[in-house]
Protein backbone atom coordinates (compact mmCIF):
# COMPACT_ATOMS: atom_id res chain seq x y z
CA UNK A 1 0.00 0.00 0.00
CA UNK A 2 1.35 3.44 -0.79
CA UNK A 3 0.85 7.03 0.36
CA UNK A 4 -2.48 7.67 -1.28
CA UNK A 5 -4.19 4.74 0.45
CA UNK A 6 -2.93 5.88 3.83
CA UNK A 7 -4.31 9.36 3.35
CA UNK A 8 -6.72 9.78 0.43
CA UNK A 9 -7.65 13.33 1.50
CA UNK A 10 -5.80 15.42 -1.07
CA UNK A 11 -7.45 18.74 -0.25
CA UNK A 12 -4.17 20.36 0.92
CA UNK A 13 -2.30 19.11 -2.11
CA UNK A 14 -4.97 20.33 -4.53
CA UNK A 15 -5.07 23.65 -2.72
CA UNK A 16 -1.32 24.08 -3.20
CA UNK A 17 -1.52 22.91 -6.81
CA UNK A 18 -4.29 25.39 -7.62
CA UNK A 19 -2.27 28.28 -6.22
CA UNK A 20 0.92 27.17 -7.94
CA UNK A 21 -0.98 26.91 -11.22
CA UNK A 22 -2.31 30.47 -10.76
CA UNK A 23 1.26 31.71 -10.31
CA UNK A 24 2.45 29.80 -13.36
CA UNK A 25 -0.37 31.21 -15.49
CA UNK A 26 0.61 34.71 -14.34
CA UNK A 27 4.14 34.21 -15.65
CA UNK A 28 6.13 32.47 -12.89
CA UNK A 29 7.42 29.72 -15.14
CA UNK A 30 9.87 28.33 -12.57
CA UNK A 31 7.41 28.22 -9.68
CA UNK A 32 7.46 24.44 -9.32
CA UNK A 33 11.15 24.51 -8.40
CA UNK A 34 10.18 26.31 -5.21
CA UNK A 35 7.70 23.61 -4.26
CA UNK A 36 9.97 20.64 -4.95
CA UNK A 37 9.40 17.98 -2.30
CA UNK A 38 5.68 18.54 -1.91
CA UNK A 39 3.90 15.21 -2.12
CA UNK A 40 0.27 14.22 -1.90
CA UNK A 41 0.07 14.32 1.87
CA UNK A 42 -0.41 17.65 3.62
CA UNK A 43 2.48 16.98 6.01
CA UNK A 44 5.09 17.18 3.28
CA UNK A 45 3.87 20.67 2.48
CA UNK A 46 3.66 21.95 6.05
CA UNK A 47 7.26 20.89 6.62
CA UNK A 48 8.37 22.96 3.64
CA UNK A 49 6.02 25.91 4.10
CA UNK A 50 8.41 28.29 5.85
CA UNK A 51 11.36 27.19 3.76
CA UNK A 52 9.37 27.97 0.61
CA UNK A 53 8.50 31.43 1.91
CA UNK A 54 12.12 32.15 2.76
CA UNK A 55 13.21 31.07 -0.72
CA UNK A 56 10.57 33.01 -2.62
CA UNK A 57 12.89 35.88 -3.55
CA UNK A 58 16.55 36.33 -4.42
CA UNK A 59 17.17 38.23 -1.19
CA UNK A 60 15.14 37.51 1.93
CA UNK A 61 15.74 38.81 5.40
CA UNK A 62 13.57 38.40 8.46
CA UNK A 63 13.65 39.20 12.11
CA UNK A 64 11.30 38.67 15.02
CA UNK A 65 10.00 41.72 16.83
CA UNK A 66 9.50 41.23 20.54
CA UNK A 67 7.48 43.18 23.07
CA UNK A 68 9.39 45.33 25.52
CA UNK A 69 10.40 43.78 28.80
CA UNK A 70 9.47 45.55 32.02
CA UNK A 71 12.85 47.28 32.04
CA UNK A 72 12.21 48.59 28.53
CA UNK A 73 14.74 46.37 26.77
CA UNK A 74 14.06 44.07 23.81
CA UNK A 75 15.15 40.45 23.88
CA UNK A 76 13.95 37.00 22.99
CA UNK A 77 12.46 36.45 26.43
CA UNK A 78 9.73 38.96 25.66
CA UNK A 79 6.50 38.16 23.88
CA UNK A 80 6.93 37.81 20.12
CA UNK A 81 4.79 40.45 18.43
CA UNK A 82 5.37 39.84 14.75
CA UNK A 83 7.97 38.85 12.16
CA UNK A 84 9.42 41.46 9.81
CA UNK A 85 10.21 40.13 6.33
CA UNK A 86 12.16 41.90 3.64
CA UNK A 87 11.98 40.46 0.10
CA UNK A 88 13.98 41.84 -2.78
CA UNK A 89 15.77 40.96 -5.99
CA UNK A 90 18.37 42.54 -8.26
CA UNK A 91 15.87 42.58 -11.12
CA UNK A 92 13.30 44.43 -9.04
CA UNK A 93 15.66 47.29 -8.19
CA UNK A 94 17.10 47.18 -11.68
CA UNK A 95 13.60 47.53 -13.14
CA UNK A 96 12.98 50.82 -11.31
CA UNK A 97 16.53 51.99 -12.03
CA UNK A 98 16.12 51.28 -15.75
CA UNK A 99 12.76 53.01 -15.82
CA UNK A 100 14.23 56.07 -14.13
CA UNK A 101 17.20 56.07 -16.49
CA UNK A 102 14.96 55.86 -19.59
CA UNK A 103 12.87 58.72 -18.26
CA UNK A 104 15.99 60.74 -17.52
CA UNK A 105 17.18 60.24 -21.10
CA UNK A 106 13.72 61.19 -22.42
CA UNK A 107 13.28 57.80 -24.04
CA UNK A 108 9.96 57.48 -22.27
CA UNK A 109 7.54 60.25 -21.41
CA UNK A 110 6.58 61.25 -17.89
CA UNK A 111 3.15 59.70 -18.44
CA UNK A 112 4.66 56.44 -19.63
CA UNK A 113 7.04 56.42 -16.67
CA UNK A 114 4.21 56.89 -14.19
CA UNK A 115 2.01 54.40 -15.98
CA UNK A 116 4.63 51.65 -15.87
CA UNK A 117 5.26 52.27 -12.18
CA UNK A 118 1.51 52.16 -11.49
CA UNK A 119 1.10 48.96 -13.47
CA UNK A 120 3.72 47.22 -11.36
CA UNK A 121 2.30 48.61 -8.13
CA UNK A 122 -1.14 47.34 -9.13
CA UNK A 123 0.28 43.93 -9.96
CA UNK A 124 1.99 43.71 -6.57
CA UNK A 125 -1.16 44.91 -4.82
CA UNK A 126 -3.44 42.43 -6.56
CA UNK A 127 -1.23 39.50 -5.63
CA UNK A 128 -0.41 40.49 -2.07
CA UNK A 129 -3.81 41.76 -1.06
CA UNK A 130 -5.52 38.62 -2.31
CA UNK A 131 -3.59 36.36 0.02
CA UNK A 132 -5.31 34.57 2.87
CA UNK A 133 -2.84 36.10 5.34
CA UNK A 134 -3.92 39.60 4.35
CA UNK A 135 -7.59 38.62 4.45
CA UNK A 136 -7.27 37.24 7.98
CA UNK A 137 -5.64 40.48 9.13
CA UNK A 138 -2.35 38.98 10.26
CA UNK A 139 -0.22 40.57 7.55
CA UNK A 140 0.54 44.12 6.50
CA UNK A 141 2.91 45.08 3.75
CA UNK A 142 4.56 47.89 1.82
CA UNK A 143 6.34 48.32 -1.49
CA UNK A 144 9.62 50.24 -1.66
CA UNK A 145 10.87 51.46 -5.01
CA UNK A 146 14.21 53.02 -4.13
CA UNK A 147 17.20 52.53 -6.40
CA UNK A 148 20.21 53.61 -4.37
CA UNK A 149 21.63 50.11 -3.84
CA UNK A 150 21.29 46.55 -5.10
CA UNK A 151 18.30 45.56 -2.96
CA UNK A 152 16.85 49.03 -2.39
CA UNK A 153 13.53 48.15 -4.00
CA UNK A 154 11.74 45.62 -1.91
CA UNK A 155 8.55 44.28 -0.46
CA UNK A 156 8.31 44.54 3.29
CA UNK A 157 5.88 42.28 5.07
CA UNK A 158 5.02 42.09 8.72
CA UNK A 159 3.43 38.83 9.78
CA UNK A 160 1.67 38.34 13.06
CA UNK A 161 1.89 34.57 13.40
CA UNK A 162 0.13 34.71 16.78
CA UNK A 163 -3.09 35.71 15.06
CA UNK A 164 -2.55 34.04 11.70
CA UNK A 165 -5.23 31.46 10.96
CA UNK A 166 -3.98 30.34 7.59
CA UNK A 167 -1.04 28.88 5.72
CA UNK A 168 1.43 30.99 3.79
CA UNK A 169 1.18 29.09 0.50
CA UNK A 170 -0.45 31.86 -1.43
CA UNK A 171 1.94 34.43 0.04
CA UNK A 172 4.87 32.39 -1.29
CA UNK A 173 3.12 32.02 -4.65
CA UNK A 174 2.39 35.75 -4.72
CA UNK A 175 6.02 36.68 -4.03
CA UNK A 176 7.43 34.21 -6.55
CA UNK A 177 4.98 35.54 -9.17
CA UNK A 178 5.77 39.19 -8.38
CA UNK A 179 9.55 38.72 -8.65
CA UNK A 180 9.13 36.71 -11.87
CA UNK A 181 7.09 39.62 -13.22
CA UNK A 182 9.88 42.11 -12.40
CA UNK A 183 12.40 39.91 -14.22
CA UNK A 184 10.11 39.62 -17.24
CA UNK A 185 9.27 43.34 -17.33
CA UNK A 186 12.93 44.32 -17.02
CA UNK A 187 13.78 42.10 -19.98
CA UNK A 188 10.94 43.59 -22.03
CA UNK A 189 12.00 47.11 -21.10
CA UNK A 190 15.58 46.47 -22.18
CA UNK A 191 14.49 44.80 -25.41
CA UNK A 192 12.08 47.56 -26.29
CA UNK A 193 14.17 50.60 -25.39
CA UNK A 194 17.67 49.16 -25.79
CA UNK A 195 17.28 49.25 -29.56
CA UNK A 196 15.85 52.78 -29.53
CA UNK A 197 18.81 53.91 -27.47
CA UNK A 198 21.29 52.25 -29.83
CA UNK A 199 19.70 53.98 -32.82
CA UNK A 200 20.12 57.35 -31.14
CA UNK B 1 -21.76 5.23 4.91
CA UNK B 2 -21.58 1.82 3.36
CA UNK B 3 -19.93 1.08 0.08
CA UNK B 4 -19.73 -2.19 -1.74
CA UNK B 5 -16.46 -3.15 -3.31
CA UNK B 6 -16.66 -5.33 -6.35
CA UNK B 7 -13.25 -6.92 -6.64
CA UNK B 8 -13.63 -7.39 -10.40
CA UNK B 9 -13.77 -3.72 -11.29
CA UNK B 10 -12.49 -1.81 -8.27
CA UNK B 11 -9.04 -1.12 -9.70
CA UNK B 12 -10.53 -0.26 -13.07
CA UNK B 13 -13.02 2.11 -11.50
CA UNK B 14 -10.12 4.19 -10.21
CA UNK B 15 -7.62 3.88 -12.98
CA UNK B 16 -9.94 3.97 -15.96
CA UNK B 17 -12.08 7.03 -16.25
CA UNK B 18 -15.50 5.53 -16.34
CA UNK B 19 -18.49 7.10 -14.78
CA UNK B 20 -22.20 7.17 -15.35
CA UNK B 21 -22.07 10.54 -16.99
CA UNK B 22 -18.94 10.60 -19.07
CA UNK B 23 -16.85 8.30 -21.18
CA UNK B 24 -13.08 8.61 -21.33
CA UNK B 25 -13.22 10.51 -24.59
CA UNK B 26 -15.22 13.33 -23.04
CA UNK B 27 -12.44 14.32 -20.65
CA UNK B 28 -9.99 16.97 -21.75
CA UNK B 29 -6.32 16.24 -22.37
CA UNK B 30 -5.39 18.23 -19.28
CA UNK B 31 -7.81 16.25 -17.13
CA UNK B 32 -6.34 12.96 -18.36
CA UNK B 33 -2.80 14.29 -17.83
CA UNK B 34 -3.61 15.07 -14.19
CA UNK B 35 -5.17 11.65 -13.66
CA UNK B 36 -2.22 9.82 -15.17
CA UNK B 37 0.43 11.82 -13.36
CA UNK B 38 -1.13 12.10 -9.95
CA UNK B 39 -3.33 9.09 -9.30
CA UNK B 40 -2.08 6.41 -11.66
CA UNK B 41 1.55 7.17 -10.86
CA UNK B 42 0.85 6.87 -7.13
CA UNK B 43 -1.37 3.81 -7.35
CA UNK B 44 1.36 2.09 -9.32
CA UNK B 45 3.74 2.60 -6.43
CA UNK B 46 5.78 5.63 -7.51
CA UNK B 47 6.61 8.33 -4.97
CA UNK B 48 4.80 11.49 -6.08
CA UNK B 49 6.44 14.88 -6.05
CA UNK B 50 4.70 18.00 -7.31
CA UNK B 51 7.74 18.94 -9.39
CA UNK B 52 7.08 16.05 -11.81
CA UNK B 53 4.05 17.91 -13.14
CA UNK B 54 4.22 20.04 -16.26
CA UNK B 55 1.96 22.99 -15.52
CA UNK B 56 1.61 23.85 -19.19
CA UNK B 57 -0.22 20.59 -19.90
CA UNK B 58 -3.45 21.47 -18.13
CA UNK B 59 -5.59 24.51 -17.53
CA UNK B 60 -7.05 25.87 -14.30
CA UNK B 61 -10.46 24.60 -15.50
CA UNK B 62 -9.04 21.10 -16.05
CA UNK B 63 -7.71 21.17 -12.51
CA UNK B 64 -11.05 22.32 -11.10
CA UNK B 65 -12.87 19.58 -12.96
CA UNK B 66 -10.35 17.00 -11.79
CA UNK B 67 -10.61 18.07 -8.14
CA UNK B 68 -14.38 17.64 -8.31
CA UNK B 69 -13.97 14.26 -9.97
CA UNK B 70 -11.48 13.18 -7.30
CA UNK B 71 -13.71 14.33 -4.44
CA UNK B 72 -16.80 12.64 -5.84
CA UNK B 73 -15.44 9.50 -7.46
CA UNK B 74 -11.93 8.52 -6.48
CA UNK B 75 -11.54 9.89 -2.95
CA UNK B 76 -14.39 7.89 -1.38
CA UNK B 77 -13.15 4.68 -3.02
CA UNK B 78 -9.59 5.17 -1.82
CA UNK B 79 -10.88 6.03 1.61
CA UNK B 80 -12.84 2.79 1.68
CA UNK B 81 -9.84 0.82 0.51
CA UNK B 82 -7.63 2.41 3.14
CA UNK B 83 -10.09 1.41 5.87
CA UNK B 84 -10.32 -2.11 4.47
CA UNK B 85 -6.55 -2.29 4.45
CA UNK B 86 -6.29 -1.30 8.10
CA UNK B 87 -8.97 -3.88 9.01
CA UNK B 88 -6.97 -6.58 7.27
CA UNK B 89 -3.77 -5.47 9.00
CA UNK B 90 -5.48 -5.64 12.38
CA UNK B 91 -6.89 -9.07 11.58
CA UNK B 92 -3.42 -10.32 10.71
CA UNK B 93 -2.26 -9.12 14.12
CA UNK B 94 -5.00 -11.07 15.88
CA UNK B 95 -4.73 -14.26 13.86
CA UNK B 96 -0.97 -14.41 13.47
CA UNK B 97 0.24 -17.42 11.52
CA UNK B 98 2.91 -18.14 14.12
CA UNK B 99 0.43 -18.85 16.87
CA UNK B 100 -1.18 -22.17 17.57
CA UNK B 101 -4.49 -22.55 19.32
Amino acid sequence: MNEIFNNPDLSTFFDVLEKVKDGYDAGAMNILEHFRGVGLDGDSYYELENETLCNSAEFVNFEQVYARNNDGSFDEDGEELYTKYFFSSTDMTEYYRELYRLYGKRLISCREYQMKRCEMTDFVKVWLLNTECYACGSMWCSLMTKINHKYASAIRINMDYNNCCCYVTDLSVALITIFAKYTKELKLLREKYGNAEAER
Amino acid sequence: MEMQINKENFYDSITKLRSKNKTEKEYSEGFLYLHENIILRTINGERFDISVLDLSKFTADDLQEYIQYYDNQIGPKLNMLGRLNSLIKNSIGIFSGGRTY
